[in-house]
């Protein structure tokens, strides 16, 4: 089965399920209040932010190959390692020698969608390497043998019963139905990795020229932890990550964590210049930064979707999104979920296989919206509908049906003889439909208009 | 340095959608973009003790040095049930070193860790970590340290319970100013690591259910002198 019927059949199941349908629904209430409210505290003019964002990004990728030697050239003083990787399976073969070289046995990750698009914990664990999840939710994921199901927030779908028994399942834990007993469970799980684990890595969500650092943005800790403890620190970042000034943190931490969770700035803000230096007490001794490509460029060259590399992965298209909610994330099987995933996925994974993505939209700009640095999402997911109808899919039966419609809608009377068409064969049309047909007028506009003159 | 090096940078360079002229860099601060506290007559220091308290960290003032030791005495003996001897750390800072002078009781009760301790598997035990600051950030109610000033990495994020000394000297008003001044201070004063804290670990991973001391410290208490 091809990708898209697999997609069609995830989605009709995940549509009709009520449980699913209210655990989402009620994540992204709770998301919603929260932002709310948050724009308004601490924000006076949020358009004004997202347009200072916007040209703050829309300069970083004029200017993105000279920002990225820039840092390069900082970081490397400092006695960092760079990596340029064109495509992920390079990014995933470097770690996966560095491992080797440095005898790894347990490497701790933080959170990082950019790990999960090169399929590196696959990879490692096949290599024989123990790989920890330490973000609380990724872990969740990890012990469940599945992939995050949101780029924030990758266990939004699952309720505290079923992690209790998960966690009873496969770390011997009583059951509970208690939030925070749970993540108990999970920091007693994972403390002594820290500190035993051989490697770190860590994702970025900025990449930072003039200081030549990176940025991490998180709530639990187990990022710090995670570069703060082990003798190697790892970072995968995707080549769009920049920003041109460590000043310009001052606007985006608090724009990414009103629209990621609705916090004014989250919990911690981690940036990292180097590699421990003589003068400090603690940190890894090595530090490598691998600036992943993977598909990037060629978006960066493509008509209109340039601006697409301006995301700082917030989430908040996906939860704002009708099809999200009602599909799920799982349904895309795509790193990136939602409508910002319908955009960017099918060029990093191929646009033949996943070109169905444009169609996983109402196209009701909702995205568009609520996006903190102004994309325009669903233009976008147009843009790929058209580079899909007219690069890939080339259905004769598809083009026939449209030309037929087209010239039933250019004459009044064959407009009228489809009608009665549509009345007849209507019951027809809604036979392995879940939802139940829209009863068609008894008259129609021209009719009445008629009868009114 | 490797091969796809040339080739990526290549590819940012061809500039094939054309884009043109390229745009002016703006500044990320635009004063008219947040609520700005000072029109509702508060002072920094209060704004920050507020923002502390509302996310769920602890704040105290404390006029002079003396005062500064005699909170901190009575905080670590509250933190546990337990004796605290020997499981409260901190680092060598000109300003800790002085108010720990204050009371010979620290002497006995808190360790002095330097670069061989912090790596002795018995530091993952330790309940208290004590460090300094950096900056403080009243609009966000954050804290800014730097691997210079706050004893290295782990010390502020490894115990479950962490306890920061500033004075109100390291106040600034803005995220913005704290970011300034660090990256002033030029490259032979940046330490390779800076954190800025925004209250207790938390995490609402589960249900969407907010939890504090996910996998950093679970309490955070915060002591301004001055």
């Amino acid at each position: 089965m091809s990708e898209f019927t697999n997609f069609v059949s995830r989605a009709a199941v995940k549509a009709s399920d009520e449980v699913h349908r209210r655990k989402i629904a009620k994540a992204v209430a709770t998301y919603d209040t929260a932002v709310t409210g948050t724009k308004a505290n601490q924000f006076s003019d949020w358009q004004t932010a997202r347009n200072l964002a916007a040209a703050i990004k829309n300069y970083s990728l004029e200017n993105l190959a000279d920002l990225l030697e820039q840092f390069e050239a900082n970081f490397v003083a400092r006695g960092g390692k760079v990596f340029w990787a064109a495509t992920a399976a390079e990014a995933a073969d470097y770690v996966l020698q560095l491992a080797k070289d440095r005898r790894a046995k347990k490497i701790v990750k933080s959170k990082s969608m950019t790990t999960e698009e090169i399929d590196l914990n696959e990879k490692l664990e096949h290599a024989g390497i123990a790989v920890r999840e330490s973000d609380l939710g990724e872990l969740i994921v990890q012990l469940a043998g599945e992939k995050p199901y949101h780029i924030v927030t990758p266990a939004m779908h699952k309720s505290k019963a079923e992690i209790s028994a998960l966690f009873q399942e496969k770390l011997a834990a009583p059951t509970t139905e208690s939030a925070e007993e749970l993540t108990m469970i999970a920091r007693r799980h994972l403390r002594q990795d820290y500190v035993t684990a051989d490697i770190g890595i860590t994702g970025a969500n900025f990449i930072i020229a003039d200081a030549g650092a990176i940025s991490m943005t998180e709530n639990e800790g187990n990022g710090r932890l995670t570069m703060s403890c082990p003798p190697v620190h790892v970072v995968i970042a995707g080549i769009e990550k920049v920003i041109p000034r460590l000043t310009d943190l001052s606007l985006f931490l608090p724009l990414l964590a009103t629209s990621g969770t609705g916090q004014e700035i989250t919990c911690y803000n981690s940036i990292v210049f180097g590699p421990r230096r003589n003068d400090e007490d603690d940190g890894p001794e090595e530090m490598h930064v691998i600036l992943l490509d993977n598909g990037r460029s060629q978006l960066y060259n493509r008509p209109h979707f340039r601006e697409a590399l301006r995301c700082i992965r917030c989430g908040a298209c996906l939860n704002a999104c009708p099809v999200f909610r009602t599909i799920g994330g799982h349904t895309y099987n795509v790193t990136y979920q939602g409508p910002i995933g319908a955009v960017i996925s099918p060029h990093y994974n191929g646009l033949p296989q996943f070109q169905h993505l444009a169609f996983a939209s109402s196209l009701c700009g909702a995205c568009s919206d609520v996006c903190p640095v102004h994309i325009d999402l669903h233009h976008l997911i147009l843009e790929n509908r058209v580079a899909a109808i007219r690069e890939v899919r080339q259905n004769l039966f598809w083009r026939a049906a449209m030309k037929m419609y087209a010239w039933m809608m250019r004459s009044r009377p064959r407009l009228n003889l489809m009608r009665g068409f549509m009345k007849l064969g209507q019951p027809f049309l809604f036979m392995f439909e879940k939802k139940p047909a829209p009863k068609l007028a008894a008259k129609t506009f021209a009719e009445l208009w008629k009868e009114k003159a | 340095m490797n091969s796809r090096r040339e080739q990526i940078l290549q590819s940012l360079r061809k500039d094939a959608t054309g884009i043109s002229p390229k745009s002016a860099l703006p500044s990320p601060q635009d004063s008219s973009i947040y609520r700005n506290f000072e029109t509702a007559h508060q002072n920094p220091l209060q704004v920050f003790s507020q923002k502390i308290a509302a996310l769920k960290g602890e704040f105290y003032h404390a006029s002079d040095e003396a005062t500064a030791a005699k909170i901190l005495r009575d905080l670590l003996n509250s933190a546990t049930e337990t004796n605290i001897k020997k499981l409260a750390a901190r680092h060598q800072h000109a300003l800790l070193d002085r108010i720990f002078a204050v009371d010979q009781w620290f002497a006995d009760n808190v360790q002095a860790i330097d670069h061989q301790k912090i790596f002795s598997p018995d530091f993952a035990e330790f309940m208290i970590g004590i460090t300094a600051v950096d900056f403080l950030v009243a609009r966000t109610g954050s804290i800014v340290l730097s691997t210079a000033t706050a004893g290295g990495r782990r010390l502020s994020v490894l115990p479950p319970f962490h306890i920061a000394i500033a004075t109100t000297e390291q106040l600034v008003v803005s995220l913005d100013d704290a970011l300034k001044a660090y990256h002033e201070r030029g490259e032979s004063k940046r330490s390779s690591y800076a954190t800025i804290i925004t209250g207790p670990s938390r995490t609402s991973d589960i249900e969407k259910i907010l939890v504090l001391g996910a996998h950093g410290p679970k309490r955070l208490a915060v002591i301004v002198v001055g």
